[in-house]
């Protein structure tokens, strides 16, 4: 069955979008990732225009996000405080995106930066994620080892960074977390999502989660819920700027969507129940990966045609 | 309901016919034309439709038909390889492209005028010249308008051959176009002309409009005009699905 998007004005085939909302959610159910990472890519790859696929994307991540946070809000699991000088970086990251994407748009090379920033991500959560999963178990045995030598050597490149930021000023007490940091941490991890989210059409948990772990040293009880809820609320602008500034979100397109994830995300959590959460990692890190190689593919080998063609109404 | 409309326009077509057949003895023949439906409405299952032209040609020419959509700058990007990576390193825009053309001949384009007539009456794929904004020559620009058409062409706005004009009755023809499922929207225009000798001897035009009806349109309309509502709305609509989807999850 066809439907026609009355945005993106071409028809598509209901069934294809269903399936993509309900793999995107079954992921989101299973390893409380967004998925977005590949909804953006699929779509193109079905004959999406990039700008219509990143516009539409932005608002089926606050629908998603918003099933993820009601969990976390429930348990108490979400700091307002940090949450709100994130947004503030966040909201002003993504209206620079939606500008960046508008520029990129006018020369012409909106789908080159779009696969590049994909690729670069990508390629490099996936790989820290493969390597973290697979040698998690046997770097214990060397730690154990290493232990009698007790020789530390130099200090990491995120310690190193730790250490510079704590010399930033404008300091702040986030007493939910227990914490002590200049308003820049939070605000820069936010503005990097914002810009994130509303140029690859991405909510960023992927990044997000880790560098509020590495870098502003949140429990990670409360990492998870404090991302979802801002999450909500960049993706939520992104989308309106979209809407505003370019026309290109699609609210047939997203409703198809959201219903796919939200069916997806129910088989999703029952299914995470039966699968360990190392083999879980594994697989989700070879996906990521295979995308991101797959993206590289585009950028790296000769295609076949070399021409591409653009309308301006 | 879209048989009744073709015999309808047949008649109406013969009614026209039948006093013009005393005019058509004293040696100016006329072209006539009409189509099935003057309005081709995209609703939300809308999965492309058929255009149907009828027409009288009296003049004892040889006949073209075309159907051409509305005009946009369009822009044709060249990959290239910049620091290993394919990206656009070159771009040629080109004025007035129709966003759709269709074309039906009753015989042979080459054997109807000479390439000038032809690309003056935009007729055929082959006789298409679009003009470049940026300054190139011939040679320079001829890839980028080679890979124009064949672009338009593989995503059938363009077609790569005429149509054929079936001649039901004597001098009564038909021709049906096709439209795909992403027909672009607008104002379209139907041109039927008649040449002798190389020469066009009669023209002329119907117009059709391709547009959006009904909840679909509404939508697309709110959209252009309440852009910063619509997109409020959306966001709207998504918590109201994340929350329902929530709720659904928790209860079991």
């Amino acid at each position: 069955m066809h439907v026609y998007l009355p945005i993106a004005e071409m028809s598509i085939s209901v069934e294809a979008i269903l399936t993509l909302g309900l793999c995107v959610g079954f992921l989101s159910g299973f390893f409380g990732v967004g998925g977005g990472f590949l909804t953006t890519p699929f779509l193109m790859f079905l004959g999406v225009p990039p700008a219509i696929a990143v516009g539409t994307q932005t608002s089926q991540l606050v629908a998603s996000s918003v099933t993820g946070v009601l969990g976390h809000w429930k348990n108490k699991n979400v700091d307002l405080k940090i949450a709100g000088v994130m947004l503030g970086g966040g909201i002003f990251g993504s209206f620079i995106g939606v500008f960046i994407f508008k520029m990129l748009q006018a020369l012409g090379q909106i789908d080159v930066a779009i696969r590049l920033l994909y690729v670069v991500l990508l390629g490099t959560i996936g790989t820290l994620m493969l390597i973290e999963t697979t040698s998690s178990f046997w770097s214990k045995k060397k730690k154990d080892a290493q232990d009698g030598q007790g020789a530390e050597d130099k200090p990491s490149l995120v310690e190193r960074m730790k250490a510079k930021m704590r010399t930033w000023p404008y300091k702040m007490r986030f007493p939910v977390s227990k914490l002590h940091v200049s308003v820049f941490v939070p605000v820069g991890i936010g503005f990097i999502g914002g810009v994130l989210a509303s140029i690859l059409g991405i909510g960023g948990g992927f990044l997000l989660v880790p560098a509020m772990i590495y870098f502003l040293g949140m429990p990670a009880t409360l990492v998870a819920g404090t991302c979802l809820f801002q999450i909500i609320f960049t993706t939520g602008f992104a989308s309106i700027m979209h809407a505003t500034a370019n026309h290109t979100v699609d609210v047939v397109l997203a409703a198809l969507l959201i219903t796919g994830g939200v069916i997806g995300a129910q088989v999703g959590v029952r299914a995470s129940k039966y699968v360990s959460g190392a083999k879980a990692r594994i697989f989700l890190a070879v996906l990521i990966l295979g995308v991101s190689l797959v993206l590289a593919g585009q950028l790296l080998i000769a295609p076949k045609e070399l021409y591409s063609l653009e309308v301006r109404l | 309901m879209m048989q009744l409309r073709y015999v309808l326009t047949v008649l109406i077509v013969c009614c026209v016919l039948s006093p013009s057949m005393a005019l058509a003895q004293l040696g100016s023949g006329r072209l006539l034309l009409a189509l099935a439906d003057e309005n081709v409405d995209i609703t939300t299952n809308f999965s492309g439709r058929e255009v149907v032209v009828f027409g009288v040609n009296e003049t004892g020419g040889d006949l073209a038909v075309t159907l051409t959509g509305p005009r946009a700058y369009t822009i044709i990007r060249k990959k290239g390889q910049a620091l290993g990576i394919w990206a656009n390193v070159k771009a040629v825009g080109f004025s007035n492209v129709p966003l759709y053309y269709d074309y039906a001949l009753s015989r042979n384009e080459n054997s109807l005028a000479n390439a000038d007539i032809l690309r003056r009456d935009g007729l055929g794929v082959n006789a298409m010249k679009f003009e470049a904004r940026a300054r190139l020559n011939d040679s320079e620009a001829r890839p980028f308008h080679e890979a124009l058409i064949r672009h338009k062409q593989q995503k059938a706005y363009f077609s790569y051959a005429a149509k054929s004009i079936d001649y039901t009755g004597g001098k009564l023809f038909k021709v049906v176009f096709k439209l795909p499922a992403d027909v672009p929207t607008g104002e379209y225009t139907v041109k039927a002309m008649a040449y002798k000798g190389g020469q066009r001897i009669a023209e002329e035009k119907a117009y059709l409009q391709i547009h959006q009806v009904g909840f679909s349109a509404q939508l697309y309309r709110y959209a252009q005009e309440h852009a910063f509502l619509y997109g409020l709305g959306v966001v709207f609509f998504a918590v109201f699905f994340g929350y329902g989807a929530h709720a659904l999850l928790s209860r079991r």
